[in-house]
């Protein structure tokens, strides 16, 4: 395996990682090397353009803060990056896996497994059904939004839920017919366990938490 | 048999509950974004846009726990994400209770579902209680200025909490009608409700 595979169970750790942190006492810089290192993360996948996109985007914020415009976004940057990371880098497979490892329900398994297949679905059908309907003369911009706030929302919003619930049917009538409800243990074709790898970064998180709270120790 | 979830009831739930996260965090975060006095406003515009999701969701599923398993979830990842912030928690009360009213109309009757639903809203309320208890520690984090702090702790009082709880209500219940009118004239003509 040629990627930076970590096992989905400590990606699940790290994220609370951030979270504890970003949820707490912690200064604003040890934030910031939390999202330098979710940064590396994701060139370590090779995703050098959203890289790019997020950084561009955190500068332009942190500008923006500076003039005292944004507020929560901040908090929940370094969580959102995260968490790209986590839905790019993990295969479906590996983490239904990890969940199952974790003796998680089939039923929660399954409601988590479908949320993460969603997310980028939702953004391409959401694309798509934006460009049709401007096709068909409904103005997305903010004047025309304001001039028919109801109108737009539901040219946007009925179109969108329509097509998702309709591929969420095709998607279960799919995953039936491979025998997902089949109350019988399950084999899995990869492998997840902890290596070295898991082993460092979740140290190098520990470690950056254990100083920011020893640093707000001594800063208090 | 039949009232017992299936696979096909959880994928449901997995995918109403990707859009409901979505739309929220995509509503609240904008409105947040622009000024700190839409807190309170915002959780109300949340539950007035999402509201036909609900109502297509519980037309659509029509099961026993399904309401209760979509907002524990729901409840769980967000205190996940948030690295633990326990006043998240009060949210499960809220899904419990709608769960409930809801059973009690037998997932059927129009208007227990919107009461159900009301109650269904409050879990966000969790949301603000985070800044009611834990409020100024995170708003340091975000790095804001002193007077910004004091702007947003000013806007976190008794008073206003209060002001939320209604301003939900009262958009949840509007939600639910348009939610209602929504489904009867494109989903239901549709073939998915």
């Amino acid at each position: 395996m040629d990627r930076f595979a970590l096992d989905p169970r400590t990606k699940l750790i790290l994220l609370l990682i951030i979270g504890l942190a970003v949820f707490s006492y912690m200064p604003t810089y040890v934030i910031d090397i939390y999202i330098f290192l979710s940064f590396i993360l994701l060139l370590l996948c090779q995703q050098y353009k959203s890289v790019l996109d997020y950084f561009a985007l955190y500068c332009v914020v942190e500008v923006l803060l500076f003039q005292g415009m944004v507020n929560l976004f901040t908090i929940l940057f370094p969580i959102f990056v995260f968490g790209r990371y986590m839905v790019i880098s993990t295969r479906i497979s590996e983490f239904s896996l990890a969940l199952e490892k974790l003796k998680v329900p089939l039923g929660i398994q399954i409601i988590l497994l479908v949320m993460i297949r969603y997310f980028p679905t939702i953004k391409s059908e959401f694309r798509s059904i934006f460009n049709a309907m401007r096709l068909r003369g409904v103005n997305f911009s903010p004047i025309g939004f304001m001039r028919h706030p109801v109108k737009t929302v539901e040219y946007l919003y009925v179109p969108l839920v329509y097509s998702l619930i309709k591929t969420g049917d095709e998607l279960s009538v799919a995953a039936l017919t491979r025998g997902l409800g089949l109350y019988e243990s399950r084999t899995y074709l990869v492998e997840i366990g902890f290596t070295y790898r898991d082993r460092l970064i979740a140290f190098i998180y520990l470690a950056v938490l254990v100083f920011g709270f020893l640093g707000k120790g001594g800063a208090l | 048999m039949k009232d017992k979830m299936q696979v096909k009831d959880y994928i449901t739930v997995g995918v109403v509950l990707a859009i409901y996260f979505i739309g929220f965090n995509f509503i609240a975060g904008a409105l947040v974004a622009i000024s700190s006095k839409f807190l309170f406003v915002a959780q109300g515009a949340c539950s007035l846009i999402l509201a036909p999701l609900y109502m297509l969701f519980i037309a659509k599923v029509q099961k026993k726990w399904a309401i209760l398993i979509f907002g524990v979830v729901m409840v769980t990842l967000v205190f996940i994400a948030t690295g633990g912030a326990w006043p998240v928690l009060f949210g499960y009360v809220g899904v419990i209770i709608a769960e409930f009213v809801s059973r009690s109309g037998n997932y059927r009757s129009f208007l227990k579902n919107n009461i159900a639903y009301i109650f269904f809203s409050y879990w966000s309320l969790g949301l603000l209680l985070v800044y009611y208890f834990m409020g100024e520690n995170v708003l340091k984090t975000a790095g804001l200025t002193d007077q910004q702090i004091i702007d947003w702790m000013q806007a976190i009082t008794i008073r206003n909490l209060v002001l939320g709880i209604v301003i939900i209500a009262l958009c949840s219940f509007v939600g639910g009608l348009i939610g209602r009118a929504m489904l009867k004239k494109h989903f239901e003509r549709a073939g998915i409700a």
